[in-house]
């Protein structure tokens, strides 16, 4: 019985954010119950003649140009033929060689690369549910011919850690330069995981399963440790692997086989004579380039130089609009650090809460920025700022004119805060003798007696000052 | 490339054809045997392209990409879903109706 260590692969099919379909003009749109959006093409009519979608294309290569791939100037598309309801015109339209990128790659927290093989163009199939009390299976047709590009990845990866980290960095990518909207539950990010194990140190590839369709970073992680103990155990007994196409099961945490090797199936690629070579221009080329924004690994590097936490970085660059929101906010008052605690600790789960992108809150950037900057100074106390939250959230305005029609400035003046101090003192002389006693925890009793009497608009570290100055003198 | 009836076999089987449906032994092996040597005909007419000297030809993949070159991300504005819908043997609501697979 030897060490194995697991060899991973990786195939995920991203949808393209276009607003039509690969080859026809119906709308990418989706939720309006079965086949909304079909027409002769994408259902398979005989004589429908496909039409590549220019945009589709753009994001391919920008998908490429991000991922350091290798963006051919010429490329083609290929049928590859399998019967099944969902693909009406049986074949998908896909890329077989040359695909539309080579080559690239991904570097992982832990600094492994991970290299690509290639990215390709192809369509979606349609859906079918499977109505077993009638017998019979109802096919919907909205997803056939919706664009995907196929990222596939050589067998680099080794553990299911590094896997999700590779996929979560290549799915922010994605979205961030809007290629996809990258909506797991709808489909739109969906990844196999091509799996094998091998005697540790050495260096040829194991039988290796398949596990199709997975379409959430546990699942992922959840499919590929079952799948890990499974073949571990097969190897340990000496039986031999076969090769299998299999899907995973969340209900029962385990991987079932679909089909084997022997059922395998024979696409018969070739290519489509419909479609004209794919053509990226050294034009188009240059101005993808020239129009790409920062990645997401940059842009993290540049927020922790200003000084944010590994969370807050990831939550900005994460969550919709919130990296631009932060910026407008950062613009109006400098202090990045304040205005991510803010954004972090209030903003961001009220967004969340109301299902609202940063930008269309009623709270402004400048509006936060405000805020922070009020409590930086201390006009406001962290209390009155978290008790004034709710209200300029959900109506937008100056932080400063509601605190002060609230009485939540903070008394930050030590003159006013020693009269109420004073009064407090007297009213509880027995406390005041066990502080000059020697008992300090106590001065935390008379703070909070101050910022009771104050509403909460008193600065807790000038009334703490005062307080031991007032009780010591 | 040779067609043997093996093969004929397995890409009838592909495409979920059975040339046999209906007959009786006798005849459908007269049928998959004329299949296959049909299809040995018409792929040996085609092995005369091969002996065209094609070194240092690059490989014509499709003609010239006039008028089919891509499109604008536009939605089209005609609407066939019904009409397509319409000329399903069989429909459920929305749905296309197609036998049971699994």
């Amino acid at each position: 019985m030897s060490q194995m260590e697991p060899v991973i692969g990786l195939e995920i099919h991203a949808q393209l954010k276009t607003a039509t379909k690969l080859f026809c003009g119906c709308s990418t749109s989706s939720g309006r119950g079965p086949n909304p959006n079909i027409c002769e093409l994408c259902s398979g009519q005989p004589g429908a003649l496909p039409r590549l979608n220019a945009k589709a294309v753009e994001l391919a290569a920008l998908a490429g140009l991000a991922l350091g791939c290798q963006v051919n100037e010429v490329s083609i598309f290929a049928r590859k033929s399998y019967f099944y309801p969902d693909l009406p015109g049986g074949f998908q339209t896909s890329q077989l060689d040359p695909p539309i990128c080579q080559g690239g790659g991904l570097s992982l927290e832990d600094g492994a690369f991970i290299r690509l093989n290639r990215i390709h163009l192809e369509d979606d199939a349609g859906k079918c549910i499977h109505d077993s009390q009638r017998g019979q299976s109802l096919v919907d047709l909205n997803r056939a011919g919706m664009p995907l590009i196929e990222i596939v990845t050589e067998p680099d990866l080794r553990s299911s850690a590094q896997v999700v980290d590779f996929l979560k960095k290549l799915h922010a990518i994605l979205v961030h330069l809007g290629v996809s909207n990258g909506r797991m539950e709808e489909g739109e990010f969906r990844c196999d995981v091509n799996i094998s194990l091998r005697p540790q140190g050495t260096e040829k590839l194991g039988v290796r399963n398949e596990i199709k369709n997975l379409n959430s970073f546990r699942h992922v992680a959840q499919a590929i440790e079952y799948e890990i103990v499974r073949q571990q155990r097969l190897y340990d007994d000496g039986q031999s692997l076969v090769q299998q196409t299999r899907l995973f099961d969340p209900a029962r945490q385990e991987t079932r086989a679909l089909r084997s090797k022997e059922e395998a199936h024979d696409y018969r690629y070739f290519p489509q004579p419909d479609l004209p070579p794919v053509l990226v221009s050294a034009e188009l080329l240059a101005r993808l380039k020239a129009s790409m924004p920062k990645l997401p690994q940059e842009l993290k590097a540049e927020l922790l130089a200003q000084g944010l936490s590994e969370e807050q970085a990831a939550v900005l660059l994460e969550r919709p609009q919130s990296l631009e929101y932060f910026q407008k906010a950062v613009a109006e008052f400098s202090e990045p650090k304040k205005v991510a605690t803010l954004m972090l600790e209030l903003f961001l789960p009220a967004c969340q809460r109301e299902g609202l992108k940063a930008l269309d809150a009623k709270l402004k950037p400048s509006q936060l920025a405000k805020l922070a900057s009020l409590m930086a100074s201390d006009t406001l106390s962290r209390r009155a700022a978290y008790d004034l939250f709710p209200q300029l959230f959900a109506e937008g305005g100056d932080p400063e004119a509601l605190a002060k029609a609230s009485g939540k400035i903070q008394l930050s003046d030590a003159g006013a805060i020693e009269s109420l101090a004073q009064t407090i003192i007297e009213a509880h002389p027995e406390e005041a003798r066990k502080y000059r006693e020697g008992q300090e925890k106590i001065l935390s009793f008379f703070v909070g007696q101050l910022m009771r009497q104050s509403k909460g608009a008193a600065n807790p570290k000038v009334a703490g000052e005062v307080l031991a100055r007032l009780m010591k003198g | 490339m040779s067609i043997d009836i093996d093969l004929v076999k397995h890409i009838a089987e592909l495409s979920r054809l059975d040339l046999g449906e209906g007959l009786n032994e006798a005849e459908a092996r007269v049928a998959w045997e004329k299949m296959t040597s049909d299809l040995a005909s018409i792929v040996g007419h085609m092995d005369i392209m091969a002996e065209a000297e094609t070194d240092n030809v690059e490989p014509l993949y499709s003609l010239p990409t006039e008028p089919a070159g891509p499109r604008e991300d536009i939605p089209s504005e005609v609407q066939s879903a019904e009409d397509i819908l319409a000329q399903a043997p069989d429909r459920l609501d929305n749905y296309f109706v197609v036998p049971k697979i699994l």
